[in-house]
Parts: structure tokens; sequence; C-alpha cells
């Protein structure tokens, strides 16, 4: 497995994953509002205990939203430092795919719908299907939405997951079975997700001037 | 020692790389006035969202100017406030990544000390103490600077900031934002006694007033109308007012407090009326007068970059937590 360090400070959870010799380790917190406080501590830490130094990683990953702005900015502004410093390049990895892969692995669920709330009666949605080697793969590009504009059809074995459930609960329960209340992207299924794009040389994997945040709300001020 | 500095707290992104024996070796500036134009303000939202995209490549771009390596380095500069917290969080997250992997500090800079630190950039800079008035878009102050990192508020501006009363006039007016350079050319072609506008606050003491003078700007043009000439007048009139208020409350701190050189800073120090009249000032009081070059009068890294390089010499700690601070005291 490629050596890459990932971290995740899109919703109130602060986390940081690394991936090497075959294993992952990470780790986890809630830091509403602290997550500058916490993030880089909890680099070094992951990377001293693993004894790895920057440049011996393949790789720098982020969740790259959607999510907070300012918490999927700060997530972009960390992956370029640390990967223009050490010669890395970046892989961002969608926070919906990651809440997906959670779903998948903790919970064997390999159809799912997520919807993260995003205030201003939108969600952010995402629809994803595990794949023949166990890991979530968009089927319908990320998109800002309003609940009402979700298409179920052919989705009706999809399980939901994120925060946009809870929220607008009544109208989605008309048209789903079931939802996971889970809403705090962890770094670990980042990781995981971003080794794969990693081993497939995707075009995913950039230089560290192009890991940028993706907000997916465009119209963010008002003439 | 060299040092890498990062502006990133309003709506420039500002990146330079200072060397102590060399001095300023490169630096590159983004402006995101076209950005911010059609609002009419800095929108902070699309503010932060243009550093992440601009401050890497300009990164880039002064370490190949300057000819060196990342290895080069012994610090990273950064703006730390005062300013628009997201916008900040960008210059201080990225430069404390770099620090971590590096293995150098990077130091917060008081963006208001950069600025006032910014005439020793130039060939002969002042030296400490000194009188600074520094006047930005968001500051107006009269600063003894007694020694590097002591400073003491003599005076301030009890309502709007001069910057920002240049720029609220210039936008009655109607001019293209942001207005406080445009006005002060337009106040050229002024006819110089058609009008002439209240100076406030001048009997005592060392404050600075400059919202009643927005609002005389204001009656004038509702007035006299919207004539081109009219606009003129009114801009050399407003100009006029806001440079003598500034003139004599320095005139009355050098008086008071004996000080032999004025440093004037910040963006309205390139305001070339303000120069003129000040170096007359400066000439009749015997204090020497330091400025900033032009380019250098608003916002830009060389300044952080130098303020960094002073910190760090001075030898300043710093840890792994990416601090802002948006509202803070200099
Ligand atoms: N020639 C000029 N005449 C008058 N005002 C000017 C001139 N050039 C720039 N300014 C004013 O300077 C201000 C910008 O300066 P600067 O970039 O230092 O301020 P800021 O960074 O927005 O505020 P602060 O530094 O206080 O946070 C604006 O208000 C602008 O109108
Ligand atoms: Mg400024």
């Amino acid at each position: 497995m490629a050596k890459i360090l990932a971290i995740d400070t899109s919703t109130d959870a602060c986390s940081v994953a690394l991936s090497y010799d075959n294993s992952i380790c990470d780790r986890f917190m809630m830091a509403p509002s602290a997550h500058t406080k916490f993030i880089l501590p909890m680099i070094d830490e992951i990377l001293s205990e693993a004894d790895l130094d920057y440049k011996q990683l393949d790789a720098i990953a982020f969740g790259q939203g959607p999510g907070s702005f300012t918490g999927i900015r700060l997530a972009a502004s960390v992956a370029q430092g640390l990967a223009f410093s050490s010669k890395l390049p970046v892989i961002g990895i969608s926070t919906l795919r990651a809440l997906a892969q959670e779903v998948f692995v903790e919970l064997g669920l390999a159809q799912v719908l997520v919807a993260q709330d995003a205030r201003m009666q939108e969600v952010y949605w995402g629809e994803y299907r595990a794949d023949s080697f166990e890991i979530m793969q968009a089927i319908a590009p990320d998109r800002l939405i309003r609940p009402s504009e979700a298409n179920f059809d052919h989705r009706e074995d999809f399980v939901g997951i994120g925060s946009g459930f809870g929220v607008y609960q009544e109208f989605f329960a008309k048209n789903m079975v079931k939802f996971v209340a889970k809403q705090y992207v962890q770094a670990k299924y980042v990781v995981q997700l971003a080794a794969d794009d990693f081993f497939k040389g995707k075009e995913k994997v950039v230089v560290a001037e192009k890991a940028l945040p993706v907000y997916l709300r465009e119209k963010v001020a008002w003439v | 020692m060299i040092i890498l500095g990062i502006e990133t707290s309003c709506d420039e992104t500002g990146v330079a790389i200072y060397d102590t024996e060399r001095h300023l070796l490169a630096h590159k500036l983004h402006s995101q006035i076209k950005l911010h134009a059609e609002f009419g303000g800095v929108v902070p939202e699309l503010a932060s969202r243009d550093h992440v995209r601009k401050l890497l490549p300009l990164v880039k771009e002064v370490l190949l100017e300057a000819e060196i390596t990342l290895q080069d380095l012994d610090a990273i500069a950064y703006t730390a406030g005062p300013g628009l917290v997201g916008a900040l969080m960008v210059g201080a997250a990225f430069a404390k990544s770099m620090g971590l992997v590096l293995k150098i500090p990077a130091i917060p800079v008081h963006h208001m000390e950069a600025h006032l630190l910014a005439p020793f950039l130039e060939p002969s800079p002042p030296q400490f103490p000194f009188l600074a008035l520094l006047v930005s878009g968001g500051h107006t102050e009269l600063i003894e600077a007694s020694s590097f990192g002591e400073y003491k508020i003599l005076g301030e501006t009890l309502d709007d900031a001069v910057g920002e009363a240049f720029d609220k006039v210039a936008k009655i007016l109607g001019l293209p934002y942001p207005g406080g350079p445009v006005l002060a050319k337009l106040a050229e072609k002024g006819n110089k006694n058609r009008f002439i506008f209240p100076r406030a606050m001048l009997k005592r003491g060392l404050n600075f007033s400059f919202s009643g003078l927005k609002t005389c700007a204001l009656q004038h043009f509702k007035e006299f109308g919207n004539a081109e000439q009219t606009k003129a007048d009114i801009a050399f009139a407003f100009q006029e007012a806001a440079v003598d208020s500034l003139v004599i409350k320095c005139r009355r701190a050098i008086k008071e407090h004996n000080f032999t050189q004025l440093v004037v800073a910040g963006g309205v120090s390139a305001n070339t009326r303000l120069r003129e009249q000040l170096n007359i000032m400066g000439k009749e009081a015997g204090v020497v007068v330091y400025y900033p070059r032009l380019e250098f009068c608003t916002d830009n890294g060389a300044m952080i970059a130098y303020a960094g390089a002073r910190h760090f010499m001075a030898g300043k700690k710093t840890d792994m937590e990416i601090k802002v601070y948006p509202r803070w005291e200099m």
C-alpha cells in the first residue's frame, strides 16, 4: 500500500490518517472551531509514531469538500504547504465519498446516497456504489441540490447517510426506507480512497497548487 | 538569514523573500480588486477563495526570481492579523505546514507593525525611536515607536479610518472601486477656492475623526450636483481637509514629544498631497519624514518578510498551532 498521509477538517471533527505497510492508523477527535489548534500536532504525532518523515511518503490526501468552507480551505492550505515543501503530489477526496466508504466498511452497505446539510434549504448530494475492490465510486457527480430535486429512480435499494437526512427527515422519509445518522468525515476513509486513486494513477493525483477545495456552492455574494 | 513573507489578510495576496544580508530578493503581488469590484467592497468568502488559488503559484515565482530553493529558507513569516479571519487562515495554515516540513519557524506577524516597518526596506531607513503615522483602509494611528516591538498609540481615529473615508467619499462621487487613489487623482482637477470643508477636532489632542468630513462631502454632492467639475471640487476640498487634519496632529505630536523622525506608512501614505504637506511640515519642524516606496504603501509580502526577519532575529518562539488574530491590538 502506498504511504499516504490524509487529513480532514470538513466537519466539526478533525482527523488524520496514515497508510503504510498494509495498515492504516488514524487520529480522530471532535474539534468544533479548533481544527487550527490540533491539526498540525496530530499530523506530527502520527508520522513520528510511524517513524516516517514527510519525504518518505508517496502523497498527501485531504478531504476536499463539500463541507464547511473554512474547514475545506484549511485542509487544502495544509495539504498544499505539506506537499509543496516535501515535493509530494496531492490527492483531493470527496468528503461525500469518504462518508459512503465509511458505511460500506462499517456496515457493508454497497449502495449509498449521501446528503450533507448545506443550509439554505439545500444539501450536498452524492450517489455511490462499491466496486469489486470494495472501494466506493461515484455513479453521479457530487452536487448541491434542494432535497426535492433528489432523484430516487433506480435507487430503491440504496441507503442514506449524512446530516441532510436528519435535517430533511420528513421529506426523505417519503422516498427512502432508511438512513444512517453519521455526518463526521474521517481521514481513515479518505486515506483508503486516496490509496485507490493513487494506485490507479488517476488524474486526481495532482501537483500541490492544484489541491483546491470543492465548495459546490459557487454563489456566495450578491450585488 | 533568508525569510519567506506571506500576506493574505485582506484582498491582496503578497509574497516576498527577504535576506538580512542582501535585502529584498523578490516580491510578487496579486490584487483581487477586479474580483470585488462589482460588489463595491471586499467579499470575505471570495477573498479567501482567491488566496488559496493564488498563494502557492506566487511562492513558486518568488523562489525562482530570488534564485533560491526551499532549503535556503531560515524562516517563514505570515500575517496573523488583524484582518479577515478566513483570508488570514489561508496564509497561516500554508506557512505553518511548510514550517513543519522544513523544520523552520513560521512566525506570526502583526499586519500594522509590518506596515510601520515598510520604510526600513528603503536605502536610507529611519532609526528608532520615531513617530509613526499609520494611515490605511482600516487604521489611522499616531504611534510612538520607542524601539523594535515597543509601540504606544498616541492618537487614533474615533470613527472612520482615513483610507475608508477616501473610499466612501469616492463611492458617493460615483468613482470606481476602490476609490481612494481615483479620488486623489480627481482632486488634482479641483478648483481650490470653491469649497472649504471643516477640519475636525483641531483644538486639542491627537485623535482623529473623519466621518463628519464624509457627511460634508455627501451634503455638497446632493446640493451642488454631479457635474464633473463639481465632483473634482468636492474631491479637492475633501482631500485638503483630510490631509490637513493628519498634518496638524503630526505636528502636534512632534512638538509634544520632541521626535526627530516621522515614519508614514499604510495605503494612504501613497497620497501625493499628503506627502507634499508632510514634507513641508517636516522641514518646518525639523524632522525627517520617511515613506515606503509607493508599491509598499498598500498591502504586500515584502513588509511581512521584513517584519518576520526582525522577529526571527529577536528570537521569537513558535509552536504548531495555526494562529490567526482577526482583531489584534498592536
Ligand atoms: N493615493 C491614495 N490616496 C488616498 N488613499 C489611498 C491612496 N492609495 C491608496 N489609498 C487608500 O489606502 C487604503 C488601502 O491601504 P491598505 O492596503 O494599507 O489598507 P488595508 O490593508 O485595507 O487596511 P489595514 O492595513 O488597516 O488593514 C484604501 O482605503 C485606499 O483607498
Ligand atoms: Mg494594510
